[in-house]
Formats: C-alpha cells, structure tokens, sequence
C-alpha cells in the first residue's frame, strides 16, 4: 500500500517504533551522517550516510565467543544502494544459520535519494526505487511518499497518498534515470578478460589499503581467528596479500595485478554468472574512499564504452 | 552444519604417521554419515580452526590426519587422548560415488581423503579401485597399515621420491608410475599438492584420457567452509561448497586454478 506522511510527523513516527523495536538509523555528527541506535525520533537525519550499515550481518569487528541478545531491529533511513546491498549479500550469506536468525529479525527503511549523489551509479543496477519487502520513503513536497509491504511500519500518521503521488513514485526510476545516466552493463560478465593490461595499469596506482573493500556495501568477506579468550570475525579485504596466502607461503593471488582482477571480476562477473546479479549496488564509495581514484566505473566502461 | 559455532568433542586416540604427520580418532557429535572426501572445520579453543579431511568413518568414530605446517596445526600436535576440540561439518562435495572403475592418484597428506572413498567401497564390497600413491621418502608414507591391507583387495602402486635402504619399490614422482594404468575408461581422482596435480593431468591427457573423466580435489585457504566468508573463491566457485573436487574440464579455464 502506498500512504503519505508529513514530515512534521516523522519524529512522532519513529517514536511509535521505537516503543517496540530497536532503531538503527542515521544521525548526523559534525557534517557526517552516520548510522547508530536512535533514542528519539529528533535524532533521525535523512541523509546518505558514509558507510552502509552492512555491520548489522558483517560486523567490521565481533567477537564470536561473546552471544549477544538478538533483537527486532529497524533500519531506519538506509539509501537504495545499501538495501540493494543487503538484497545482493543475501545471495550468498542465506547459507548460513546465523544470518537467518539475524536477517528474520531485521526491518528495513529505505529513504530514496531525492537528488544523484556526486559519485553514485544506482540507475545501473536498477535503482533507485526498489522492490524491498520493507517500507519505502519517497521525498514529496512537505513529506513523505511511503509505500509499505511489511506491516510493522503501517501507521496512523499516515493517510493515503493520492493518485498523483502513486504515479511519482512509479515514474521516479525514469526520471531519476534522465538525472544520472546507467552504465551499460550488458553481456559485461563474459567481456571482461582475465589477461587483459587494465589489471597491471591499476597495480601500478593502487596502493593495497583496502578502503574500497571495506567501504563497499556488497563486500561480504570476512576473516575469523582465535586468540586465548576471544575469537574474532572481521572483514577481510581480497587486495590484501594474505587474504589467499596458505601455510607455507603458497599463494594463488601473490601479485596486486591478480587480486584487482579478482575484485573487479568478483564484483562484475564470477557472481553474476552464479547468481544473475553483479556484486555491486552503484553506490560510488569505493572510488569515493580511494585515495588514488581507482574508478570502477571506468573498469565498466572499458568493456561496454 | 552451517554454522560457524562448533560442537565440542574428544579425542579417543593419536598417532604418529610419520614425523609430521600425526593422526587422530576423534568421536563423530554431529552424526551425519559424510561422502567420501568431504572435509571438516576442526578447532583448538583459544588458536584457531582449519579444514580438515577425514580419512574414515566408523563405529561413530572419524580418522582424521594432519601434517605440522603452521601455528593451529603445530597445536593439533601437542594435543593427546582426551583432549577437547571443536568440530563443524562435513562440508564440501566430495567423491562422487559412481559406477565404473576408479583410478585414484594422491600424493603425501593427500591419502587421507582417497582413504575415506576406499573405505567406503571396501564397505560396499568393490573392488574396482586402482590406487597410485607417491610419498617424499619412504618415511613419509602414511597409511602403512591401511596400505597393507588394500593391496590384498585391490592393485596398490606406491611410490617415492628419494628411497632409502629398506626401499624396493619405485622412485620417483607419482607421474613415473603412470604406465601401470591399465583402466583408461576409468574416472581418475587426483589429489595433491597443485604442482603434483598439474603433472598427473597433463600425462593423463597425453594417454588419451578424456577431460571430462579427471576429477581434482583443490586447496585454498579457508575460513569458514561453506561459502559465506569469500576465501576460497575461484571464478564462479567457492572451492568449500562447489568443490573440492571438481571435473577438471570445469575448472581448467580459471588462470587461477593452478599458481
Ligand atoms: C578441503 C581441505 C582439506 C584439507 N585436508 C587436510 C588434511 O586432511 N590433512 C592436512 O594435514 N591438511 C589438510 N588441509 C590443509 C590444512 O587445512 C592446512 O594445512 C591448515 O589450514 C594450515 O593451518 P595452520 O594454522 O597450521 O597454518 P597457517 O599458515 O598458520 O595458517 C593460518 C590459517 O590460514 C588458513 N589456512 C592456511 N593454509 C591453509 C590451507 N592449505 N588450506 C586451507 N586453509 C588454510 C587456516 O584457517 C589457518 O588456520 C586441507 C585443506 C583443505 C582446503
Ligand atoms: S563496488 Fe564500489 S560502487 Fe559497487 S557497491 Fe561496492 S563500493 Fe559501491
Ligand atoms: S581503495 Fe584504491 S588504493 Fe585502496 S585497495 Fe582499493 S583500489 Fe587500491
Ligand atoms: S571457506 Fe569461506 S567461502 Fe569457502
């Protein structure tokens, strides 16, 4: 159902959920936005927050001896390319047992952009209007455009939105699509090539720090080690020289060249030839955080100029 | 068991198998009948966990054998009977149990994993079954026992690299062998180190033998063993959950496949 909810209500809004659930929204410190457990509804920022909140299924930094108390917990605020995130991990984290419990247990928000960010290419991969099974707010004139398919979000702060609103939030992919032009990503999973000089030339600027890893709302891979009294899920980064490195020293990944083929063929082949989707949701902050500018979107653009 | 919590069990026995290699009987908690060359995660609380392969599953029990290569397995050789260690799996595809003739081809601590398909044939009454097995020196073999045995029920050719006095058998690798392969319609399991691998399918398919009939157990380093955590990834695998045996014409064409 489609509803409409003025932005003098939002705070009372996210006060109602947080009578039941925990939020986790985003909030602005300084002149970043950030994601961190709301108290009260004033506290919510609609923003883009620096990084995703994929910390809620991936921890940056957990450790597994220590089991924490699940709870019901909203995602309050989260942009389409962090959701889209989330939808494209899911592929392959619905594997696993924890991630189940943990993902049963999560309700998603999603703010739609109401203008492209300055590195953003969601038009891409779809976006930035999704299909989610959560709530979805559309920026529109003194509020919200809410459409909501999991009922924990229904509220009666909202009415029904009229039928100019529904055909806003229909044609917003479009519109949005005229504002920030999608790559051209067809056939790219068999176009890209293994031996192909792009892998050196980007060896020769990167500088192995990891930041477009960590920084990507689709890098999923962690590493887990154990130490007297703690044992220690982190996320891992495949530009790292250890991350394939066996006992012994053998190493199928020893050189820079390969392993940025690995993270760009990852992203934009191997997965989509799995799954049918590519392992990135357009979301810009690799080349955002990069500090020598490696730029994706040029990796995309040289298979499909 | 997809899950990264393991389950606690004992160790009823350990042996030497030779000087790096020691061998454990640990109690199966999770009782789930594993496929031949399947692997488990195995941990010390407090170090660490690494996958391992079991050798052989029965009366409850699994055989496991692990060299002394780095920090969590240089742990597994200080422990003794009775010891606690964490336990998750099985994992992987493993050896598929088919019905034509095997040639198994392995080489050093690769055994165990051929082990675990012997046994089970011998259990299924079959015989069909070739074995080729290379070791460094004659020390380095494991599995004498097992090996005793086998070559009463089947044909059993081993090998080393470097023989010593009490060695009448064959010197060299693996690949010198070769020409006691009589089966050539037959599937071959591979398992060894990649260069060991590299060799084996490269002759094979100068004796004519059909790509799609060589099938490779592979190694990378793992974490989480099921195909959550990314470590293991080749191309369009997860060498944990899609492998570790995978048919050699699948696989042949990732550059990564062998280093
Ligand atoms: C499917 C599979 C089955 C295996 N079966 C056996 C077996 O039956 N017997 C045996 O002795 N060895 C086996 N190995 C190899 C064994 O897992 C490694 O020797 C072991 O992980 C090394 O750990 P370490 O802590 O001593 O070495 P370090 O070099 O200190 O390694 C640190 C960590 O990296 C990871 N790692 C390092 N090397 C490997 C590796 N080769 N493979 C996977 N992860 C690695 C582990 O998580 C390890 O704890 C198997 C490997 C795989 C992938
Ligand atoms: S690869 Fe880059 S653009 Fe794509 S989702 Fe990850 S950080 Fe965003
Ligand atoms: S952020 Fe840039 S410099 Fe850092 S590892 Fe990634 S590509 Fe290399
Ligand atoms: S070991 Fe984690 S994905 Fe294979």
């Amino acid at each position: 159902m489609i509803y409409f909810l003025n932005e003098k209500n939002l705070p009372d809004y996210i006060n109602n959920l947080l009578k039941k659930y925990r939020v986790y929204g985003t909030k602005r410190i300084g002149n970043d936005v950030i994601f961190d457990y709301l108290d009260n509804g004033n506290e919510f920022y609609d923003g883009r927050s620096i990084l995703s909140p994929k910390n809620m299924i991936i921890p940056s930094w957990k450790n597994l001896n220590e089991h924490d108390n699940e709870k019901e917990t909203i995602i309050f605020g989260i942009r389409s390319c962090d959701l889209l995130g989330f939808q494209i991990m899911e592929s392959v984290l619905k594997l696993d047992i924890e991630y189940n419990m943990k993902r049963s247990l999560m309700h998603f928000a999603n703010f739609i952009c109401s203008e492209p960010c300055i590195y953003g290419f969601c038009t891409t991969f779809g976006g930035p209007k999704l299909n989610d099974s959560g709530a979805q707010f559309l920026r529109y004139r003194d509020g919200y455009i809410v459409e909501i398919r999991d009922n924990v979000f229904q509220s009666n702060l909202m009415t029904n939105a009229s039928e100019e609103m529904v055909k806003y939030l229909e044609g917003y992919n479009e519109h949005f699509s005229e504002l920030m032009a999608p790559l051209n990503t067809e056939d790219i999973e068999k176009k890209m090539s293994w031996n192909d000089d792009l892998w050196n030339e980007l060896a020769k600027k990167c500088i192995s720090c990891g930041a477009c890893n960590y920084s990507c709302p689709t890098c999923f891979c962690f590493d887990i080690n154990e130490g007297e009294n703690e044992r220690i899920m982190e996320w891992d980064s495949c530009i790292m020289e250890g991350f394939t490195r066996m006992a012994g020293g053998a190493n199928s990944r020893p050189d820079l060249s390969s392993r940025l083929r690995q993270r760009f063929m990852h992203k934009l082949s191997y997965h989509y030839l799995t799954y049918g989707i590519h392992l990135c949701s357009g979301c810009g902050r690799c080349y955002e955080t990069c500090p020598v500018k490696i730029d994706i979107r040029d990796v995309i653009r040289r298979y499909n100029p | 068991m997809n899950t990264l919590n393991s389950m606690e069990t004992v160790i009823i026995d350990v042996w030497d198998e030779t000087p790096d290699i020691k061998s454990f009987l640990v109690n199966d908690v999770i009782g789930v009948l594993p496929n031949p060359g399947q692997f488990y995660e195995l941990r010390i609380f407090g170090r660490g966990e690494i996958p391992i392969s079991y050798g052989n599953y029965y009366d409850g029990k699994l055989l496991f054998s692990i060299k002394n290569v780095g920090y969590v397995t240089s742990y597994f050789h200080r422990l003794r009977s009775g010891d606690k260690v964490g336990i998750r799996g099985p994992y992987g595809n493993g050896w598929e149990i088919h019905d034509g003739r095997t040639v198994l081809i392995g080489g050093g601590i690769g055994l165990p994993p051929l082990s675990s398909y012997i046994e089970r044939m011998i259990k299924m009454n079959r015989k069909d079954i070739h074995l080729l097995y290379g070791a460094r020196t004659p020390g380095d073999i494991v599995y004498k026992e097992k090996l005793k045995k086998w070559k009463d029920l089947f044909r059993v050719d081993v090998t080393v690299d470097r023989g010593d006095e009490t060695w009448d058998g064959n010197v060299g690798v693996v690949t010198t062998i070769f020409n006691r392969i009589e089966w050539k319609d037959a599937r071959f399991y591979i398992i060894g180190p990649e260069v060991m691998m590299k060799f084996a399918v490269k002759e094979l398919l100068k004796m004519g033998i059909d790509e799609g009939k060589i099938y490779l157990s592979m190694e990378r380093k793992m974490k989480c063993g099921y195909g959550i955590c990314g470590h293991c990834n080749i191309g369009r695998f997860y060498v944990c959950r899609d492998g570790p045996v995978f048919r050699y014409d699948l696989i042949k064409d990732i550059p990564e496949s062998f280093h």
